[in-house]
């Protein structure tokens, strides 16, 4: 768990330093729709519910890396496809 | 609705779910797709927030109190600094489908750093904080080696 939130703060911390600097440089277009974000924030809550059993069940299991990695796999497969498209 | 806005949606949620069941993940599986939906430069400030609802829901959304390295996140938030503004540079000028293969060249990279780290993050834990060996164990003569106790802990 301490690790799980260590991340997580980093990426608070992240997210508003690279908020930060697209302010401070005047970056033009980086603001996000408020349409998309009303669609996409119930996702995100609605994949924090069914990730959270996940977690548990990883840790019980050892699972955790072979997941990850199948993961990180899938996602590279699917920037490939939509960077062809 | 266009395929790739279902595609998108489904990211986001495939994303969240595995920020919520590893710690991260969410960027790594939503960015490739909503860059070339949104574009570059909206699918960087909707990732962002996105980012922030998993991570604050995670922080604070599961009815416990978090537990974080603190001295460890303020040495990786402070060091972000010179990166951020990098990759603002990068993200001016640099045209939108070489940003989509720098995207996915990065995420590419990310499990292969991962298995290239000699210890790893597991060790990282034990090391912050997980279980050691008994001193007549003869796992202590390996310390560097999580013990199953210490691998246990860091996940848990």
């Amino acid at each position: 768990l301490r690790v799980r939130d260590t991340i997580n703060v980093c990426y608070l911390g992240l997210s508003t330093v690279s908020a930060a600097a697209l302010w401070a440089t005047h970056t033009s277009g980086a603001v996000p729709d408020p349409i998309v974000l009303a669609a996409l924030v119930p996702l995100v809550i609605v994949g924090h519910r069914a990730g959270r059993p996940i977690f548990e069940r990883l840790v019980g299991d050892g699972a955790y890396e072979r997941v990850l990695t199948g993961t990180l796999v899938a996602a590279v497969l699917l920037g490939l496809v939509t960077a062809l498209l | 609705v266009t395929g790739l806005l279902v595609l998108a949606a489904m990211a986001v949620v495939i994303g969240s779910i595995m920020q919520s069941a590893t710690g991260f993940g969410f960027a790594l599986v939503a960015a490739p797709v909503l860059f070339p939906v949104l574009g570059p430069k909206e699918a960087i400030g909707t990732l962002l927030v996105l980012a922030c609802v998993g991570s604050a829901l995670i922080l604070a959304a599961e009815r416990r109190r978090p537990q974080p390295l603190w001295p460890d996140a303020t040495v990786i938030i402070a060091t972000s600094l010179p990166g951020a503004v990098g990759g603002i540079a990068v993200l001016r000028s640099v045209d939108s489908v070489t940003l989509q293969y720098a995207v996915t060249g990065s995420v590419f990279v990310a499990p292969c750093s991962c298995a290239a780290t000699p210890h790893g993050a597991k060790s990282w834990a034990v090391r912050r904080g997980g279980r050691r060996p008994r001193r007549d164990s003869p796992r202590a003569l390996s310390p560097r080696r999580p013990t199953r106790a210490g691998r246990r802990y860091c996940f848990t």
